[in-house]
């Protein structure tokens, strides 16, 4: 895991469990739709063998992009949800660059939004974006709030690539993970992501001696700036997503 | 018609982690499971027949995936006495059976959870009534609206129970009347009948409840 460089930096990060873009169909109540869409004329008798929808009696028009965050449905407009994603972090995984407000501005502007900074203003206030320095105790308070929620499924290592695991899904591997974030994957659905650093925390102390003599907390401090400094890659790849923690887990 | 109505369903529960080498172990590999929050070390023997309770895309539409199933298709991906090691799975709490009917599945969903692993890919104008779950632009599966619903809120609830009864109001709420959607026992049928389009698909996994609703 990589260190973030400087005390003062403040990351951002998408918050919420993407759910895609959702058409609605009026007048027609949602609840109905399927049966809207049985088949007229029953299989046997179609001569294709092929269900045939009747034609719509409804209109169906896009209505917002959708994001649950914790219990609740977070609906964000075209705009809204590209800086969202944005916010990821950089697909390529290429570029090691930390992801702060600044970055996500420029970014946003470089894909054509004419004023993002009101955009990001929104979306953190709703709750679907964050903002935490990774050194400071505002990086405590951040990962007791949210939770990291592990997506895919584990591939492990191999005999010749011993130290990098693979995660994926269909039978295949996408990404590949270092031992240190494929711990952190494996221990995330924990209450909180502090419960996380605590356990990884615990692992780190039995490898690095030096580390046992400082306190509990300050070492699971240390894991947590390390944790956010990588936190984009693992967003980026969709292999965990972050949530609001609720409590009791 | 399916083959197999009338014996119990099989579920894999936990969450795949895949082969590893074993800590503290040597240079031996193992396959994990996280159960409720512990990793579980389990044989290559026992990860095959494991995995393929998870079911068998291509299979799922034409058969039920029962015990007979998961030894069959063990049996032939070369797994020796495949039964006996469906009975340790279960003992170890990593294989259920779910038996027909409603209270069977009933138990099951107060015990159980379901998370999911990919992402929600929204619907289409030109097929409103299916919902895409997968990453990108292309969907690794699509689903009818409740299976969706439940797939989407279930982790946040304390079991799959809760789940298919926060469905079923918020149903019932928006004024719906169809029962498949405002009973909350036929909400569960249908879910457990669909499970295995999840599981077989690496979309969610299932575990145990954070709460299971069976008083102990």
């Amino acid at each position: 895991m990589s260190e973030p460089g400087r005390d003062d930096v403040k990351l951002i990060f998408p918050v919420g469990h993407d759910m895609g873009a959702v058409y609605r169909v009026r007048p027609s109540p949602h609840a109905y739709l399927e049966r809207e869409y049985e088949p007229a004329v029953p299989r046997s008798v179609d001569p294709m063998g092929a269900p045939r929808p009747r034609p719509l009696r409804v209109e169906v028009e896009l209505d917002d992009h959708r994001v649950r965050v914790a219990r609740r449905s977070v609906r964000l407009s075209g705009e809204e949800v590209a800086i969202w994603r944005l916010a990821h972090g950089p697909a390529s995984g290429a570029e090691n660059r930390l992801w702060t407000r600044t970055v996500l501005d420029e970014q946003a502007r470089a894909v054509g939004h004419r004023r993002p900074g009101r955009l990001i203003d929104g979306l953190l206030e709703r709750g679907v974006l964050a903002e935490a320095s990774p050194a400071r105790a505002d990086a405590v308070a951040f990962a007791r709030r949210h939770r990291l929620c592990p997506l895919m499924v584990g591939f492990g290592d191999t005999a010749e690539r011993p130290s990098s695991f693979g995660l994926g899904y269909s039978d295949e591997p996408v990404v590949e993970l270092s031992g240190d974030l494929y711990r952190l994957w494996q221990l995330s659905p924990r209450s909180d992501l502090w419960a996380a650093c605590e356990l990884l925390a615990g692992t780190a102390a039995t490898a690095a001696p030096a580390e046992r003599e400082s306190s509990h907390s300050t070492k699971t401090e240390r894991v947590l700036t390390r944790v956010l400094g990588a936190l984009h890659f693992l967003l980026s790849h969709h292999v965990v997503y972050l949530d609001e923690a609720v409590g009791d887990r | 018609m399916h083959i197999g109505f009338g014996q119990p369903l099989l579920f894999p529960i936990g969450h795949d982690l895949g082969e590893t080498s074993a800590p503290g172990a040597g240079h031996g590999r193992s396959h994990f499971i996280r159960r409720d929050g512990d990793l579980v070390e389990v044989t290559r023997r026992q990860f095959h027949v494991w995995t393929t309770a998870r079911g068998v895309k291509d299979a799922l539409d034409r058969r039920r995936w029962t015990r007979g199933a998961v030894v069959q298709e063990a049996r032939r991906l070369g797994v020796t006495a495949p039964g006996a090691i469906v009975d340790e799975l279960i003992s170890a709490g990593l294989i259920t059976e779910v038996a027909p009917g409603r209270k069977a599945a009933y138990r099951f969903a107060l015990a159980h959870q379901l998370h999911p692993l990919m992402l929600g890919l929204g619907n289409s104008k030109d097929e409103p009534w299916l919902f895409g779950i997968g990453f990108g632009e292309q969907p690794v599966l699509r689903v009818r609206r409740d299976l969706f619903g439940i797939w989407e809120w279930a982790n946040g609830e304390d079991n799959l129970w809760q789940a298919c009864r926060t469905y079923a109001d918020v149903e019932v709420a928006a004024g719906g009347t169809d029962r498949d959607h405002t009973d909350p026992r036929r909400v569960l049928a249908r879910l457990v009948g669909s499970l295995h389009l999840f599981t077989s698909n690496s979309a969610a996994y299932l575990d145990v409840a954070r709460r299971s609703g069976i008083a102990s």
